[in-house]
């Protein structure tokens, strides 16, 4: 190769992306719109760790709860166990004021009502308005209320393997792809980086989460890190180099995990996102949706 | 931080337009406008050259932007990490297009396709191949800059772009 061809090259190079880039239109983005962008990404990350451990508690209670075969109050104990931060009474206050609440995370209350399952609800994007005066504030986490359904949703795991990304999302994608591509940073759920898994966090696990990879890490020290092998981060992100792979700063892992289950629970505000998918000997999770403009929140999952 | 706090803090957030930044006004919110000003464009055109569609790529800088703005007293050089988030935030939409197997390219304005074979064959790269490429002829920075930017030596640097015009080369004379 010569000097006379590399600069030739690297002319049509140049051409051709200067061509590309004149065929940009005019900016719509604006300073405000990040803004709001990172308001939302702080929301997120609000929803995440509260949501994590709420749904940490809940598996606990219906997962021994089902090995016993009673239902969870039948066990007041470990309801009490499981939230003692809220009533049911208090819950039922709340659902009124919460219509424009959109995702929600099944979770137990200390005094359940018969026949009635609980959620817990994120706030939606942009939400401007007051928080209902009956969660009680030093207890209930900001952005995360309780509310009934009529009729219950049932939440026992099931054996479906397949899952649906919102189709309100994505337009081209309609048929059931394999869990394992499960995109939980897709707009709907958790957009982008916004969600990395902190594995100081427990109870916190997402069927895929992104690691952003900081100086001084290498494969395999993230590979021990979240319990995986080497080869099973090489397979899920497709590096030709295999283990030889060269991590840069910043770059995304995606970090593969087992044993989860997630359910997204087809509901009123949600009908369009239904699906449920549930590995084996998993004991339950959590519902994710979102609802054009009004509301995204995050897939928040707990191994058996 | 306690619940009230945590409660106070998002009402005021909530309350107060979306246009208001959340970070009071500092010195360093405004640094964070003129990076804003100065970049954005130029990182709109980035990366338009690896997603094809303008909207889908304001989205990405947008996100940039967003991720920055938290940490960025803490960026020793924001406009490095800007561009390597900008590059991240690329990849997932080529990676999460692959995984979807067979997305049309949506038209351009214009309803042409917009077709580039080099563009195209650039989009193709391996991910630093690529980003070396789109830094050095679309922004057109030099190798110690494009080095800085992905915290790589200033070799690897010279090498890997060398490995990708070949790769080019190959693909475009193909």
């Amino acid at each position: 190769m010569n000097e006379q061809n590399d600069s030739n090259l690297e002319r049509t190079v140049q051409t051709s992306l200067n061509e590309h880039g004149s065929r940009l239109g005019s900016l719509s983005g604006s300073l405000s719109d990040v803004i709001a962008r990172v308001e939302r990404r702080r929301n997120r990350r609000r929803s995440v760790a509260v949501v994590g451990s709420l749904a940490a508690i809940t598996v606990g209670v219906l997962g021994i709860a089902s090995v016993s075969g009673r239902s969870t109050d039948q066990l007041p104990g470990l309801a009490d166990a499981a939230s003692d931060d809220m009533t049911a009474e208090q819950a039922t206050d709340v659902a009124a004021s919460a219509d424009a609440w959109a995702c929600q995370i099944p979770v137990t209350v200390a005094d359940p009502q018969p026949d009635t399952q609980y959620f817990a609800l994120c706030e939606p994007h942009g939400f401007q308005g007051e928080y209902p005066e009956a969660v009680p504030p030093t207890t209930v986490p900001e952005c995360v209320s309780f509310v009934d359904t009529n009729p219950p949703i049932a939440t026992t795991t099931s054996t479906t393997t397949t899952i649906y990304e919102p189709t309100n999302l994505d337009t081209s994608l309609t048929d059931p792809i394999p869990v394992t591509t499960l995109w939980l940073d897709s707009p709907a759920c958790v957009y982008d980086d916004a969600i990395l898994l902190d594995p100081t966090f427990p109870g916190t696990t997402l069927p895929h989460a992104f690691y952003e990879v900081v100086a001084g890490d290498s494969l395999a020290g993230i590979a021990a890190r979240y319990g995986v092998s080497v080869e099973a981060l090489v397979d899920l992100n497709g590096w030709r180099e295999g283990a030889g792979h060269v991590l840069l700063v910043l770059d995304s892992v995606m970090i593969p995990l087992q044993n989860y289950t997630t359910t997204l629970l087809p509901t009123p505000e949600c009908s369009n996102l239904g699906a449920t998918t549930t590995l084996p000997n998993s004991s339950i999770a959590s519902a994710s949706c979102s609802v054009p403009a009004v509301s995204t929140t995050t897939v928040v999952v707990v191994a058996p | 931080m306690s619940a009230d706090l945590a409660r106070s803090d998002l009402h005021d957030s909530h309350s107060a337009a979306m246009i208001v930044p959340i970070i009071p006004l500092t010195g360093e919110t405004v640094a964070f406008e003129e990076l804003y000003e100065r970049q954005y464009a130029p990182m709109v055109r980035l990366a338009f050259t690896l997603v094809d569609t303008q909207q889908r790529a304001e989205e990405v800088v947008q996100d940039a932007f967003a991720a920055i703005y938290e940490r960025y007293h803490r960026l020793d050089n924001p406009e490095a990490y800007l561009r390597t988030v900008v590059l991240n935030g690329c990849r997932r939409v080529l990676r999460r297009r692959m995984l979807h197997r067979a997305q049309p390219i949506p038209p351009g304005e214009d309803g042409s396709l917009g077709f580039n074979h080099v563009v195209d064959a650039i989009r193709q790269l391996p991910h630093k191949q690529r980003s070396m490429v789109v830094l050095r002829y679309d922004l057109q920075l030099t190798d110690s800059e494009i080095a800085e930017t992905l915290g790589v030596p200033l070799g690897t640097v010279k090498s890997t772009l060398w490995r990708a015009l070949s790769a080019l080369r190959q693909e475009i004379t193909r």
